[in-house]
Parts: structure tokens; sequence; C-alpha cells
């Protein structure tokens, strides 16, 4: 077989343009092409699931944390309860969930007697006035009226021992007039505002 | 497979030794030399991430147990019951150091109002309804009445001030009005 000469000029294109170098380049590109396979399919949505959990577990331990303070918290309830569940009960004398004022009720006649009062009656009723400038949580205002008879001159220390009882009542309205029964006394209406909760299971 | 006892004798320098013709040999010998560094490296980057993800989701799991324990632990009936009294007990608290601050003591108001009646006034009837006062005063000086009437009036805490003068033969009857200015 007679071979050709060839100049340097076209062994320089022979090589660049070698079919083995060219299988290399596709060869190259394939492998390429797997990896990026590999990648988009595999390798991407891993990383998406991988940040999913991520979010997941920052979301558990938030919860975690806030059910372990919850249950210090609860823990820790617990203990003052212990300390303070007797005081805690007089609660339900003052502010009753089952609308027995018997504290109140108590408490009338000795300050009545007191400051030379009689009481002529005491109801109690739904408060319907709109006095009350701020909303309580679970204190729902109550209306008490008391009757009573004695002297006009007592009258003030009567209605400032009333609004120093532990329930913070409020004299709401007051009147009198100065018509006297036969023993000298003087007719006094007086309408406490009052609270009570509306809740009869709420100490329980 | 790769005829590799077949090795073409030549002493052309441009040509390799030994250059593979077939597709599979030419495949082969690439992978061998570079390509398997970028497969490797792929690889190594596939392993990594399914690594993470398993590490990540036994922590997910794990941190599931935990909260799910520690709910069940709440959702014992006893706490239950307890958190809600404490709950309640809290309110209450919060509410009673607000009717404490808020209490208006009309008592005082009530005492001012009548100490501020002159002596030489006698009161007859007082209604006091929320910031409402009515009063009926009798006397035998109108002086005193008029005296009355220009201290209310000039008090900045009173407003809508009225007073009603009914004039016996002996003694004047006035019915008085007013509200008390509040803040």
């Amino acid at each position: 077989m007679e071979r050709k000469l060839l100049n340097t000029e076209e062994y320089i294109k022979l090589i660049k343009e070698s079919p083995e170098k060219k299988r290399g380049y596709i060869y190259a590109g394939v492998t390429v092409l797997a990896s990026i396979l590999l990648i988009i399919f595999a390798v991407r949505p891993t990383i998406l699931k991988i940040t999913q959990i991520n979010l997941s577990i920052k979301e558990k331990g938030r919860l975690s944390t806030a059910l372990d303070t919850k249950i210090s918290t609860l823990s820790a309830l617990d203990k003052q309860f212990e300390d303070v569940g007797e005081d805690l009960s007089a609660l339900q004398l003052i502010y009753p969930s089952d609308g027995n004022f018997s504290l109140l009720l108590a408490n009338i006649n000795p300050i009545l007697s007191r400051n030379g009062f009689y009481l002529g009656g005491i109801s109690f009723d739904k408060y319907t006035d709109k006095n009350v400038a701020f909303a309580a949580k679970v204190l729902v205002p109550w209306s008490v009226k008391i009757s009573t008879k004695g002297k006009p001159s007592n009258i003030i220390n009567l209605l400032k021992d009333l609004e120093a009882l532990p329930m913070f009542p409020v004299v709401e309205s007051y009147s009198f007039t100065d018509q006297k029964d036969k023993d000298g006394l003087t007719g006094f209406s007086i309408n406490l505002r009052i609270y009570k909760i509306d809740n009869a299971n709420f100490y329980e | 497979m790769f005829n590799s006892g077949k090795q073409p004798q030549s002493i052309d320098f441009l040509q390799p030794s030994y250059s593979p013709t077939d597709i599979w040999s030419t495949a082969y010998i690439w992978l061998t030399k570079i390509g398997k560094y970028l497969l490797i490296a792929v690889e190594i980057l596939v392993l990594g991430v399914f690594f993470s993800r398993f590490i990540l989701d036994r922590q997910d799991n794990d941190l599931k147990e935990e909260v799910n324990a520690k709910v069940t632990l709440l959702s014992n009936e006893s706490w239950q019951k307890n958190a809600a009294i404490y709950e309640n007990y809290q309110y209450l608290l919060s509410d009673i150091k607000l009717v404490k601050e808020k209490q208006v003591i009309n008592s005082v108001k009530i005492s001012e109002l009548t100490s501020g009646i002159p002596s030489t006034l006698h009161l007859s009837s007082f209604s006091y309804s929320v910031n409402k006062v009515s009063l009926r005063l009798v006397s035998s000086s109108l002086e005193s009445i008029k005296d009355y009437e220009s201290s209310l009036k000039n008090n900045p805490n009173y407003s809508g001030v009225t007073f009603s003068i009914d004039k016996d033969d002996n003694e004047i009857n006035v019915s008085v009005n007013f509200s008390l200015v509040t803040d």
C-alpha cells in the first residue's frame, strides 16, 4: 500500500479531527448528561425533601419547646396552688359562680348594724345599666338592691363600709327622703353593683 | 472483547501504539480515565444527600415521638382539669385587679355632695344615680339658696345645674338637678 506523504498542517488537522477525539467528546458529553440527569432526578428531589424535613424539624422543635414550657409552667402552678389553694378557695365566696352571695349576705347585716341601720329588704337582679367602663373576662356585673332604715347622719359611713367589701362593690344609686317612721328613722334605698361568674363549673 | 491480543504494529508516532476502534472499548477507557472522576463526584454528592436525608428523617421521627409523648402527658384528664382551673384563676385574678383599679368610690362623691349643702338649707330628699343628682331643699332664706345656686354653677365638677323654686308662705322649696362631670 502506498503511503501518502503529509505536511505538518495536515498532521495537525488529522490529530484535531481524529475519530478518537470525536469519540472522546461524545463520551464526555454522555457522562456529563448522565451526571446532570442524576442531579435533576435524584439529588434535586432529595434536597427538596430535606428542606421540607428541615422545616418540619424546626416546627416540631418549636412545638416541643412550647410543650416543655407548658409542662414546667403547670408543674410550677401545681406547687403554687398547693401553697395558696386555701386562699384562692375564698374567691368562690367573694365571686360566686353559682349565684350564691352568701358572703355578701353574711356581711351586710353586721355592717348595717354597726352603722345603726336596719335591713328592710335585699334583692339580687341582673345588671341592666351600661356603666361598666371596662371589659372583664370572667366577672359579670350583678345588681343588689338594699332598702334600709337609719339615721341620715350615718349613711355616708354605711356607704363607705359597703364599698370597702372585698368584692369591690360600687354604689350605683342611692336615694332617701326625710320622711321618718314612728321610731324616727329614715328609709334609704341603695343599689350596689357587684360581680359574679357566669360559669357554674368555673372553680371545678 | 477489546481485541487486546491483536495490537497492530506501527512505526507511525503520530498514532498511539494501541488505539481501540470499537465503541465499547473507547467508552471503557474513557470511563476508567476521566469520566469515572465525574461519576464518582456525582455519586458522592448523591450518597451525601441521601445520608443527610436519612439522618434528618431520624431526627424528625425522634422529635415527632417526643412531641407525641408530651401531648399524651398533657392530654391526661387530671392535667387538663388542672390547666383549666389555673387558667380560670388567672383570668379571675386579672379581672379582680381590673375591677379594683376601676372601682369608683361613689360614697366619697355622695359625701362631698351632702357636706356641700349649707346648714341653712334643709335636705328633704336626695337621689344619686350614675352621676346624676337630684335634691329637694327647704329653706326660709332666699339668699342662702342663691348662694348655693351660684356655688354649684361655678363649680367645674358639676354641669347642667337647674334650680326650681317653689315658695310657700313660710318656707321655700327648691328642687335642684345637676350632673357630675367625669373624666
